[in-house]
């Protein structure tokens, strides 16, 4: 699968998708129906472990919305695909690793959706922005999501000032994992990828699953359901050959070999 | 207006002082009186932004008055529609609250902040609840503070009573900036000025879709959205003020906020 402003590369079990749109890597309806679509691929291949997602070029991750789509009449409610806005922030059942690498500017849209990544590596010159407010409209997902990872007095600042936050600033407060210099920023989103291969297919599915779906869930409501065994992953985590692999592997000090399964 | 609270209109802004020495304590009476002013800044549309201070450089608000607890008033007596401080519950207040904290915010005046979209603290400002040393307990903190932080940090500021700088909990994310003592207010002001740039309906949207998914999963936000169900959310995208501010946008210009 290959389309006009995507650039897909597999590294090994690792799926790299470039976002190449000049010039500010804006998405539209049409480019977000492909995104969900390779995410979807990536989430069915066996193969696959972790995506890694990036923007082109070194000024901008993604600007987000496409002013012009938007011009041309997309509407704000509108199918943006199965795996809402950009491809992944949505899509069900994606139980795999998605780690974004911000090589640029992330703004409006293009910095919500790394509020549903699961790890973010910066570049230091990248900058984030919720211009939204000063445009009229108002953001979705960040308004859903950063009064629960920040502080209401944080998640308010982002967004109703329309401030543009350094790199820096959004590692303090979370949500992003490690600021590196801009050259730098593959090298070390690939190694977290390598990293997150080592541990089990069917681990790393495990918590996902249980992390999505006890997002609101109270600590005594979590237990219940763990006891009631209402996680498939979980379950084909606890049954897995890997789980023996691995404690097999550890108590003859080797490295484990996942078959996933 | 009760002889302990100034509110004075500064253009679009509304200015709330707390001035009942020595330490600005708050009865159910003068909560009730602060709840009618937040309905006045939430019903008037030629408002936009409230800062609520208190008088002097000691006391930001010293929390319930001990003396009308002597007097009788119960815990969980009617502090009037917006709840203690008269903000922290008042129901479809989709417009920003900034509290500039210019000294001590104890119990109760400390918890009020935990619900404030902005907190500016002036250095000298010292932030407290001594509820578990008096034999009671917070509430708004303990519904609060284990969302807001770790547990381990929550329970440090609910059980043991410790006093915690502004920095500090600015490095906790709950104050947005630390000022030299008596530029809360300055401080408070600019900040309003910066949000006065966004557009009326666009900050009533966020509140509203904060309050509203605030129990919700992540796909359930969505579904909800899709309901079309937040008046105040449908009501920014079908606004004018969309469309204008999509077009000073494209042309390059500072956009003239209507309202509607």
């Amino acid at each position: 699968m290959m389309s006009e402003f995507l650039q897909l590369e597999r590294r090994g079990a690792v799926l790299e998708i470039t976002l190449n749109r000049p010039k500010a890597n804006t998405i539209d309806i049409p480019l977000s129906l492909e995104l969900g679509r390779v995410f979807a691929e990536f989430r069915d291949d066996p193969e696959l472990r972790v995506a890694i997602m990036t923007g082109a070029g070194d000024r901008f991750y993604s600007a987000g919305w496409d002013l012009n789509a938007v011009a041309e009449g997309e509407e704000y409610i509108g199918d943006f695909g199965e795996g809402g806005f950009a491809g992944f922030p949505e899509l069900k059942d994606l139980n795999k690793p998605v780690i974004c690498a911000v090589n640029g500017m992330a703004v409006g849209a293009g910095f919500e959706m790394l509020m549903r990544a699961d790890f973010v590596i910066a570049a230091e010159h990248a900058e984030f922005l919720l211009p939204e407010v000063r445009i009229g409209i108002a953001p979705d997902i960040g308004t859903f999501m950063l009064p629960k990872l920040l502080t209401r007095q944080r998640a308010m600042e982002v967004l109703m000032t329309g401030r543009r936050f350094p790199a820096q600033r959004m590692a303090d407060w979370g949500l992003v994992n490690q600021v590196v210099p801009g050259p730098e920023l593959m090298t070390a989103a690939r190694a977290l990828a390598d990293s997150l291969l080592k541990a089990a297919p069917l681990s790393l599915a495990a918590i996902k699953e249980v992390v999505n779906t006890t997002e609101t869930t109270t600590f005594a409501d979590c237990y219940a359901r763990l006891r009631n065994d209402t996680w498939p992953a979980f379950r084909a985590m606890l049954d897995s050959d890997d789980s023996v692999e691995g404690a097999k592997a550890f108590g003859e000090s080797r490295s484990p070999n996942w078959v996933g399964q | 207006m009760s002889e302990y609270l100034h509110a004075v209109r500064n253009g679009e802004i509304f200015e709330i002082t707390l001035d009942k020495p020595k330490g600005n304590a708050v009865s159910a009476a003068l909560s009730r009186e602060m709840g009618k002013l937040f309905v006045e800044f939430r019903d008037d549309p030629s408002l936009r932004v409230a800062i609520l201070t208190g008088a002097g450089d000691r006391f930001f608000c010293g929390g319930w008055d001990l003396n009308s607890v002597a007097e009788g008033e119960e815990y969980t007596g009617d502090f009037g529609e917006g709840g203690f401080g008269g903000f922290i519950e008042l129901p479809n207040l989709n417009k920003p609250v900034i509290c500039a904290v210019n000294g001590y915010a104890i119990g109760a005046g400390f918890e009020m902040l935990l619900r404030s979209d902005f907190v500016i603290a002036a250095e000298n400002a010292q932030f407290w609840l001594p509820e578990a040393q008096l034999g009671v307990a917070p509430d708004v903190a303990t519904f609060l503070l284990p969302k807001l932080l770790p547990r381990q940090k929550a329970f440090e500021i609910l059980m043991t009573g410790r006093r915690l700088s502004g920095q500090e909990l600015m490095d906790l994310g709950l104050v947005n900036a630390v000022v030299p003592q008596g530029e809360a207010v300055a401080a408070a002001r600019d900040l309003a000025q910066e949000l006065l740039k966004a557009a009326p309906l666009s900050l009533a949207a966020i509140k509203e879709a904060a309050e509203l998914t605030e129990g919700l999963t992540f796909a359930e936000s969505y579904a909800s959205l899709r309901s079309k169900e937040w008046p105040a959310f449908m009501a920014m995208l079908e606004s004018d003020d969309a469309n204008e501010g999509a077009r000073a946008f494209l042309e390059g210009r500072e956009p003239e906020w209507t309202g509607q």
